[in-house]
Formats: C-alpha cells, sequence, structure tokens
C-alpha cells in the first residue's frame, strides 16, 4: 500500500554545495502557493487544466502533488509526466546519490500517479500509445507501469504487449510493443522469465 | 289525636287544620297544614332511561306515574349528581338531571319524594364541549396520552367508540374500543409555546352526538411546547490501528450534540491474548478528560507497554456514563530492525523488483536507477528488514531513515576533500519506490523492507568517495509519520568511484575496507580513519 497526505508547501532538496568542509547538504526548501490553502482536488485539477504556460510553476507543482488520491485526475496527471519539479531546485551535491533514486522525485505528476496506483493504468498505456506524447512523458509512464505493477512486472508487459495487438494504427502498435519490450527489459531475476512469456503472443 | 277524613284528597294536597286548646277560662288556638300521605307510588318512564352525560348541562326526562300522585322533590345520593322536579301534571312528571364532570359514569338511583318512588338514570362520561388534558412535551421529543372515548349510546350494534385527535400537523391520534391514544410529537423546531388540540368524538356512532350538536363532538386541550431539548451528546473516537511499543500514537476524541464540558472516562481493555498500552503521561490504564464544548476534540495519546500477542487485541473505551460511549480497537506493535547487505532482496520485499532493474544484487556494484537510461553510479545496495510483531498486523510500518543526530554524518569527497556535509539529524526517509510497507503484502507474513542504494557518482575523471552513517527506525504508518515503533538501528554506506582506463565506472579500492555498509558506525573521512 502506498499512502501519502496532502502536503501545503513543495519540499525539495536545495543544493547548498560548497567547497569547503561542513557545508550542509540541504535543506528544506519551502514553495507557498497561497491560492491554494484549503483547495480541494477539484479545484487543482482544474488550475492544471488551464494553460500549461501560464501556470505559475511553484503553484503547478502543488497542484499535482495534491492530486495524488484523485483518481478523477489521472487523464491530466498524465499529460504532466514530461513536467519536472523547475529550477535547481533538485540538485543534490554534485555527484551525490543521497538514496534510491525516484522520478517522483523529479516529476511531481509521476508520484501522484504511482500513489494512484493501477487505476491509472489504462490511461498509462492510452499515453504511450499516442504518438503526439512527448519521449519524456512517454519514457515516465513506461516506467511508471513498471514501478505500479512492481509486485510482477510481468503483468505490465502483458497489458502493453495485448494493448499493442488492437492497436488500431501501426504508430501505435509500434509504441506499445516497444513500451512492452522495454518493460521487460526491467525484469530481473526469477521475475524475468515471466516478463518474456508475457512478451509472447 | 285523630283526624279522619272520608273520600280520596289529591296527592300532595295540603289541608288547613285549625286547633283549638281550652283551659279554663283560657283557650289558644294553632293552625296545622294537613298534608295527604303517600306510602309509594309507580314511576315509569316514557322516554327511557334517564342519560345525563357528566357535562354540567342538565338533561331532562319525562316519567309516567301513578294516578293521582304528585312528585314535589328529586334527590340523589351522588353529590355530583343534582335532581329537580321541571314539571308534573296528571299522571306524568318530568325530571331535569344535572351530573357535574366529577360524577363517574354508572347508574344512580333517583329519589322522588323522599324516597316514595325511585327511577334510574345513567351518567356517561362526556368530552363535547369540555376539555381533554393539558400535556406538555418538548420540541423535538414526543409524547402520547390516553383519552377515554364515549361508547354509550350507540345507534349500531357496537363497538360503537371512536375518536379522532388532530389540531396540529405534529398531534394525530384514532383510536376505538373506549380509548383514544393521541400522540404529540412536535419537531425540533417547533417554536416553544401552549397549542390546542382537539379530540373528535364524532366519527364514530354516538347518537348523542346529533343531540348535542355539531359543538359538542369536539374537546380541546391544551398542549405547552417546550424548547428542545439538547440533543444527546454522541461520542467519536479515532485513531490509528497501531500503538508503538515504548512509544505513543494518538487517537482523537471528540463529543457532539452538547452545550456543555463533558467528562469523558476512557479505559484501555485487553480483548484477548496478551499485550498492554497506557495513558501517556502516567501508568494508567484508565483516566478521565473533559472535552470542552464546541471543541474539535482533545487529543489522547497511548503508549504501547506490551506488544500485543494477536492483531486488534486491545480497545480504547471512550464513555459519558449512561449517556454515550465509543470504542477504537488496536494493537499494540513492536518492530525489530536488521540489515541485509549482500545477496538479493528477500522475495517479498515490494520494492525487489525496481531495485533489481538497476542493479546487480545487495552490497556494493554499479548502479543505474531508476531507469535504464539514468547516469550509472557506485553505490551500495542494502535492505533493512523490519520484523513486526504481532505478526498478523495489518496495518502499515514504514521503515525511515536520518543521519545521526549525534556524531559523524558523513559527506562526500572528491579525492581527499570534502564537499557536502551531510546534515545531522535531517531526515534521508526512501522514496515510496524503495519501501514496503505492508507487512502483509507477497506474504510476508509480518516483515516490512527498506530499499536503499546511496552512493556518488563520477562528475569528472577524479576519485569520488561517499561516506554515510544512518539510523534506521520504524513507525506506525506511511513515511510522514512519526509513530516510533522501533529502537534505533545504527549501520553505514562507504563507497569510492572512479574509472578504468576505457572511462567505465568502477568501484575504487584505494581505501582499505571501503565500498561497504554494515550495522553499527563507520568513521566518515576520506580515507576511514578516526
Amino acid at each position: 500500500m502506498r499512502r501519502k497526505k496532502l502536503r501545503t508547501y513543495i519540499t525539495v532538496s536545495v543544493l547548498a554545495a560548497a567547497m569547503s568542509l561542513g557545508t550542509a547538504f540541504a535543506s528544506p526548501g519551502q514553495f507557498p502557493c497561497a491560492e491554494f490553502d484549503g483547495a480541494k482536488a477539484q479545484q487543482l485539477l482544474e488550475y492544471l487544466q488551464r494553460d500549461r504556460s501560464a501556470l505559475r510553476p511553484e503553484c503547478a507543482v502543488l497542484a499535482l502533488q495534491g492530486l495524488n488520491h484523485y483518481v478523477p485526475a489521472v487523464k491530466t496527471l498524465i499529460k504532466y509526466l514530461d513536467y519536472a519539479i523547475p529550477g535547481d531546485a533538485m540538485k543534490a551535491p554534485v555527484g551525490v546519490i543521497m538514496r534510491l533514486p525516484w522520478l517522483g522525485e523529479k516529476f511531481p505528476a509521476f508520484a501522484s500517479l504511482y500513489e494512484i496506483g493501477r487505476p491509472a493504468s489504462n490511461d498509462l498505456v492510452a499515453a504511450i500509445a499516442q504518438d503526439r506524447t512527448s519521449g519524456i512523458a512517454r519514457a515516465n509512464a513506461i516506467q511508471l507501469l513498471f514501478e505500479i505493477y512492481r509486485d510482477g512486472p510481468s503483468e505490465a508487459v502483458a497489458l502493453l504487449r495485448r494493448s499493442g495487438e488492437r492497436a488500431t494504427d501501426r504508430r501505435s502498435e509500434y509504441l506499445l510493443i516497444d513500451a512492452a519490450r522495454k518493460t521487460a527489459d526491467m525484469c530481473r531475476g526469477d521475475e524475468m522469465n515471466r516478463c518474456l512469456n508475457a512478451l509472447r503472443p | 289525636m285523630s283526624l279522619y277524613q272520608s273520600g280520596t284528597l289529591p296527592f300532595g294536597a295540603t289541608y288547613p287544620v285549625e286547633i283549638t286548646g281550652t283551659l279554663g277560662s283560657i283557650q289558644h288556638q294553632v293552625g296545622l297544614s294537613l298534608a295527604t300521605q303517600v306510602s309509594s307510588f309507580q314511576v315509569t318512564s316514557i322516554t327511557g332511561s334517564a342519560i345525563a352525560h357528566n357535562n354540567r348541562q342538565e338533561v331532562q326526562v319525562t316519567h309516567t306515574i301513578s294516578a293521582g300522585v304528585t312528585p314535589t322533590s328529586c334527590s340523589t345520593l351522588d353529590p355530583n349528581v343534582s335532581c329537580r322536579v321541571v314539571s308534573s301534571g296528571s299522571g306524568t312528571v318530568t325530571l331535569g338531571i344535572t351530573a357535574n364532570p366529577d360524577a363517574v359514569h354508572g347508574t344512580r338511583v333517583l329519589s322522588l319524594n323522599g324516597g316514595a318512588a325511585t327511577a334510574h338514570l345513567a351518567i356517561a362520561d362526556y368530552g363535547g364541549g369540555g376539555s381533554a388534558p393539558d400535556v406538555e412535551v418538548a420540541a423535538g421529543s414526543s409524547t402520547s396520552i390516553d383519552v377515554e372515548v364515549p361508547d354509550d349510546p350507540c345507534y349500531i350494534d357496537g363497538p360503537c367508540s371512536f375518536g379522532t385527535a388532530g389540531g396540529q400537523d405534529w398531534i394525530w391520534g384514532d383510536g376505538d374500543g373506549g380509548s383514544i391514544e393521541v400522540y404529540f410529537a412536535p419537531p425540533a423546531g417547533t417554536p416553544p409555546g401552549d397549542y390546542t388540540y382537539s379530540i373528535n368524538f364524532c366519527s364514530g356512532y354516538l347518537d348523542w352526538l346529533e343531540e348535542e350538536g355539531e359543538d359538542s363532538c369536539t374537546v380541546e386541550g391544551s398542549v405547552t411546547v417546550d424548547p428542545a431539548a439538547p440533543p444527546a451528546p454522541s461520542i467519536t473516537l479515532s485513531g490509528p490501528p497501531g500503538v508503538p511499543l515504548n512509544a505513543a500514537n494518538t487517537f482523537q476524541l471528540s463529543v457532539t450534540g452538547t452545550s456543555a464540558t463533558q467528562t469523558v472516562q476512557l479505559t484501555i481493555s485487553l480483548v484477548q491474548g496478551t499485550g498492554a498500552a497506557v495513558f501517556q503521561g502516567g501508568n494508567s490504564s484508565a483516566i478521565t478528560v473533559s472535552v470542552p464544548a464546541g471543541s474539535n476534540g482533545v487529543s489522547v495519546a497511548l503508549t504501547g507497554t506490551r506488544v500485543s500477542s494477536t492483531a486488534n487485541n486491545l480497545t480504547l473505551n471512550a464513555a459519558i456514563p449512561g449517556v454515550a460511549s465509543s470504542q477504537a480497537t488496536f494493537t499494540v506493535v513492536g518492530v525489530t530492525i536488521s540489515l541485509n547487505t549482500q545477496g538479493q532482496p528477500a522475495a517479498d520485499d515490494g520494492a525487489r523488483s525496481t531495485f533489481l532493474a538497476g542493479s546487480k544484487g545487495l552490497g556494493p556494484g554499479i548502479m543505474q536507477l531508476p531507469t535504464p537510461t539514468s547516469p550509472q553510479y557506485c553505490g551500495v545496495g542494502v535492505e533493512l528488514v523490519g520484523v513486526v510483531s504481532p505478526s498478523n498486523y495489518t496495518g502499515l510500518v514504514t521503515l525511515r531513515r536520518r543521519w545521526p543526530s549525534n556524531g559523524a554524518t558523513g559527506g562526500a569527497f572528491k579525492n581527499q576533500t570534502q564537499y557536502a556535509t551531510f546534515t545531522a539529524g535531517a531526515d534521508d526517509t526512501s522514496f515510496p519506490n524503495g519501501l514496503d510497507n505492508d507487512p502483509q503484502s507477497g506474504g510476508s507474513g509480518g516483515k516490512v523492507y527498506d530499499i536503499d542504494a546511496p552512493g556518488v557518482g563520477l562528475p569528472t575523471a577524479d576519485i569520488y568517495r561517499y561516506r554515510s552513517n544512518f539510523v534506521e527506525y520504524a513507525v506506525l504508518g506511511d513515511r510522514t509519520t512519526t509513530a516510533k515503533a522501533s529502537a534505533d538501528f545504527s549501520y553505514f554506506v562507504r563507497a569510492s568511484c572512479t574509472q578504468d582506463a576505457q572511462g567505465n565506472l568502477m568501484l575504487s579500492n584505494d581505501v582499505a575496507n571501503d565500498n561497504q555498509a554494515g550495522s553499527g558506525t563507520s568513521p566518515t573521512t576520506w580515507n576511514l580513519q578516526q
């Protein structure tokens, strides 16, 4: 189970890299978005459905994070799968891997869709199949499907493969079968054979 | 002295008689009236037996009497019933009978002329034109009364009595068989005050109603509506499924439906097996708390003192005795943490596939996470295992991580120069992709996991080093909660990264005992010397 509460502020790691000893690595940074104080999920969703280029980044990130349990927002969240937390905020000290990396750290829509889980699956598949989906969004969608099905990634492989077989156009079929292969490539250990089997028609 | 008169004198007539007394020359006279005396006479009703209702309204009834007899008086033994001779003539007498409301229904004997003749009278209960009982009821509540319904006289072959009640839309009632039950249920918003209600007896078959007229069909009463009583207090008790061993978790207690501060009794009870908890700040399993009116409630912290032998075997009871109560079930949970630094993650570790997608296993190695296109780095895979007691606990248990508050935290080095230091006490909890916080997922049977793979990449062609001490601990709930359910578990990770002649990343082993993880603490200098 994965649960996450709505945060009022975006908390990100702030680079405080320095070349001198004793300099702190990180301290919490907060990006308040006053217009979302007490906002409900529907309001956050409506905000994200505006012209993306006109959104205030701090508010967009907060809205994306705040929809982490709101299934009606899935389609909109998927459109933001390539929307990265802006600026230098994500940088850790040069070269340092603080913890097991995660795309949700950089892409807030990824984190929210991960929390929503399997109910987002079909829309993720649809996004992968669409030619207009950006490369980053598609790659993130593939990774997200793999993580949503982390207890059995072969299910994600099978889902993509079946969807590809049912695609009505060659381009979508290619994109989905390619996604199935990429997902299967991430399988390891005893899951690897199951993933390879799931690739077969 | 005797007086004889031949012939028949009319009944009730009086005759003057003068008596003269003489004593010598003295003579005295006195006048007397002589009345006829009749020992008895017969009365027979020609309109039926007299029926009087106990409503102070006179009923007149005519009787035939023996010829030659003239009734002049009428009485009863019941002080609530009066009788008078309205008129008497040749062979008949008309009596006027009045019964007041205190007269109990039933039969009375009318005595004429001091008992010379008798007639019978029926007293019937009567509401018509009278009053019904006064009633008091609070808005938002209800009450009912039973009212006797006249059953006599009836112009059908019974049962006869029937009545209906009304007057307000929150007053209703009907019934027969001798009584009507009238209900009063003013809604909570009913303005306080006096209201009139009525009972109609005319919907049945009482023939006296026609005699008495339509007005006599109903009786009216007053119902006083008091202000609505405040709703009964209601207790809401909510809280987490688990209380940590040797630490506290918080329950929320609120009382609604009251305008007064409420004193609530709280009790911790063991339902089965073993396990114990006390209220924080004492060793008691029973306390009382005051919940101010209008507040959002109060927080009540419980501390686990003995791990539950099975899940959900303790209850927290909240009660306002005799008024309201609520209950929450919980488990006292303890977690023991251990560390895996080699081999493969556990098969029931939900983060296993995510981790293995970019690494060969636990321990030191070249990682490529989180995606196959991510930059490579030198890291050390570690798997923290939390064994949950009781093993059938189903709530979330998350393994969190922070840097030590005291002592060396660690940092990053370029060759021998430190360029970053980790903040003492700062949180470093894994992202969701590294956590398995469901103790039952994958058939775990009471295990939770935290996979981590910290390390360092190679921004330039140098040796980059990573040194860190960690404190791992378990919390009940998700990765944002703080209800600590384990002892601190200290461990360290250290790694150094360089590249081979072809530019491929590789672990640097120029410092002894580098590139490993283990329990306890590590020197955090570049060369791992104290």
